[in-house]
Order: C-alpha cells, then sequence, then structure tokens
C-alpha cells in the first residue's frame, strides 16, 4: 500500500507569517495551483515550483514534503 | 492496453447498444446461412420480421445517440481543454459529420418504410414487378465458349474474364429485394453507429479536449464496431449472395455467377488500428492528467 505525501505549506505560511497571495505574488505561481498544492491535491510537483517555494519560504524541501507515517493495520 | 480481453468486456458491458449491433449482425448472417441451407419459401418472411426487429432497434438506439449526454458539452473526465490554436479542419469535419450523420439517420429510418411499399406491388401486382439491386457477386465469362455468338479475344491467353463487383440487377424477386435492402441496413446501421462515435468525438475536439477517457473509448468502440462489421461482411455478402442467387439465374454457356466471398483487410486493419490507437489515447491521457496534476 503507498504511503501518502503531506504538505506543510499551511504551516510553514503561519510561521512566516505569510499570506497565500504574498507567497503567489513571491514565486509566481497562481492561487489555483498553490491552492491544489496546499490542499494536497497535486500528483506532482516541479524542481522548479519546489526550488522557488523553499527560497520564498527559506526553508528546506523536506520542510514543505513530508511523509505521511504508515498507518496500524489491525 | 488496447487489445485487453478485460478492456474489451467490459467495454461491451458499458455499451448496450454497441453489443445490439453485434448481436444483430450475428443474428442476420447466422439466419441467411441456415436459410440458404434449408428451404428458402420462409425467406421473405424471415427477412421482413429482421428488417423490422432491426428497425425497431435500430430506432431505439437512434433516440439514445441523439440524446445530448452522448455529445459532451465539457470533457468527459472533468479534465481542463487544451488551450491550443483552434483547428479549423476539426470545425469543418465536425459539421460534414453532422450532415452525414442527419442524411443517413433519415435514409436509415425511410429504408424500411420504402421497402415494404416497393413491395407491395409484388403481391398485388400482374407480375411485372421489378427492382434494381446491386448485390456483390463474382462472374466469370469464358469467351472461349461464345464463339458460337460471334464473340472474340484478343490479348487475352486464356479467354476467360473473371471478377467481383456490385452488379446491377433488375429483379422481379421479392425474396431478392428484401435480402439486398437487410443487408444494406445492417452496413447502415453499423456506419451510423461509427459516424455517431465520430461526431462525438470531434465535439469534443472541437471544445478542445483532445486526451480523455471518453474519446478513446470512442476509439475503442468504432474498433470494435469495424471489426465486428468486417469479420461478419464476407459471410453477409456471401450466403446473401447465395440467397438472392437462387431467385435469380443467368443460363448461359460460358457465363457463370456466383456469390462472391471477399474479406475486406483494409476494414480488418482500420479497426484494429483504431483498438491500438485507443490504447495510445488511454496512456496520452494518464500523462496528461498528471501533467495537470503537476504543480
Amino acid at each position: 500500500m503507498s504511503r501518502d505525501v503531506k504538505i506543510n505549506l499551511d504551516l510553514l505560511l503561519v510561521q512566516r507569517k505569510m499570506s497565500l497571495t504574498d507567497l503567489s505574488k513571491t514565486v509566481g505561481i497562481t492561487m489555483a495551483n498553490l491552492s491544489i498544492l496546499k490542499q494536497g491535491k497535486a500528483k506532482a510537483i516541479r524542481f522548479t515550483t519546489l526550488v522557488a517555494l523553499c527560497e520564498a519560504l527559506d526553508c528546506q524541501p523536506g520542510d514543505i514534503i513530508q511523509l505521511e507515517p504508515d498507518s496500524v493495520e489491525g | 492496453m488496447a487489445l485487453d480481453k478485460h478492456t474489451l468486456l467490459t467495454r461491451l458491458k458499458q455499451s448496450p447498444s454497441l453489443v445490439l449491433i453485434i448481436i444483430a449482425i450475428i443474428a442476420i448472417t447466422g439466419i441467411m446461412t441456415q436459410i440458404s441451407w434449408s428451404s428458402v419459401s420462409l425467406a421473405p418472411l424471415i427477412i421482413g420480421s429482421i428488417l423490422g426487429i432491426l428497425d425497431a432497434v435500430l430506432i431505439a438506439f437512434l433516440f439514445h445517440r441523439m440524446s445530448k449526454s452522448n455529445i459532451p458539452a465539457t470533457s468527459d473526465d472533468g479534465l481542463p481543454p487544451i488551450n491550443g490554436r483552434k483547428n479549423r479542419l476539426t470545425k469543418i469535419v465536425k459539421n460534414y459529420l453532422n450532415g452525414i450523420w442527419f442524411v443517413m439517420v433519415v435514409f436509415t429510418l425511410l429504408l424500411p418504410i420504402i421497402t415494404a411499399i416497393t413491395s407491395i406491388d409484388y403481391y398485388e401486382g400482374d407480375g411485372t414487378w421489378g427492382v434494381d439491386i446491386n448485390p456483390l457477386l463474382a462472374f466469370q465469362i469464358d469467351m472461349n465458349q461464345l464463339i458460337d455468338i460471334d464473340a472474340t479475344t484478343e490479348g487475352i491467353r486464356d479467354g476467360v474474364i473473371t471478377g467481383k463487383t456490385a452488379l446491377a440487377l433488375d429483379t422481379g424477386s421479392v425474396r431478392a429485394w428484401y435480402l439486398f435492402m437487410g443487408m444494406m441496413e445492417i452496413s447502415l446501421l453499423v456506419s451510423i453507429y461509427i459516424i455517431s462515435q465520430m461526431r462525438a468525438l470531434f465535439h469534443s475536439l472541437d471544445k478542445g479536449h483532445y486526451f480523455t477517457n471518453g474519446n478513446c473509448s470512442r476509439l475503442q468502440k468504432m474498433g470494435i464496431a469495424l471489426l465486428a462489421y468486417f469479420i461478419a461482411a464476407p459471410f453477409l455478402q456471401y450466403f446473401g449472395g447465395k440467397l438472392i442467387l437462387q431467385d435469380i439465374s443467368v443460363v448461359a454457356s460460358g457465363i457463370n455467377i456466383t456469390p462472391a466471398f471477399e474479406l475486406a483487410g483494409d476494414g480488418l486493419l482500420l479497426g484494429v488500428c483504431l483498438l491500438i490507437l485507443s490504447g495510445v489515447c488511454r496512456e496520452a491521457t494518464a500523462m496528461y492528467e498528471d501533467q495537470i496534476g503537476t504543480v
């Protein structure tokens, strides 16, 4: 069973006291695409997008993307 | 992939109209085979009934096809259209298919009525009744046996001319007329089905929805319909021609007309190509879905 990838954009935005609109303007990604990413609906993320986000949020890729822990099956 | 057995069965389960058409083709081909091997007195009645049933199926099918849900207003999968330059040729083909579809629907609906009205004269007439039919038949003319009527040949080594073609016959046999119209009805049925699919496909393309699962399904359905028809068509033509020739005989030494069995390789190839293309389309749709979901 595949594990889910969690996007920590919400948390990072709160920590950086930044709005989604500001981030959109800084990295040059549309609000629609950022929303898709934030909601975890994106199927993939380009390296360029990831680099732009990391630079704007001053973080590492691992801070944005996180692998969800395995769910315990009983 | 395109020729996967499971996918084909799933597609057939999802398309009752396609299943109906295939059943109709198999049924009429089978019945013609049976009739040609047995006594033939019931043929007009059976063929007439089949024609009527086919027409009823066709009307139900056309109503289903004409419903707006079968012509996509938006993408079938909810995917956004590809924003490219509008292709004028697509619009021209779409409009052309609309016209062709309409003409064929009207003609197909009228065909059984024309058949019935034309044959009324036969039953009430004075024996001078006749209609033109063009069945595909094979012929052989042996010029060597036509010497008595001053036949001469030059440049033909063995003096024999053979071929397969749609022979124009003015027949007084109502059964031959029914058979010919029955075969024509099947061809029209398949043609309308394929044109309906093509019409929906080009409506979708015209709106910029290139890679959708709906379009892939349409290609697959067209492929299955073409294969089913072109596998059945030679048998249909052969046994139909055999039946027609039981009522129409050309007795002359040196001239021989027989039923024609001709496998339409091009049609079969086209059917297989469409099935393969539908598989390619599915791969492309999956890639497009991935691309749309990439941020």
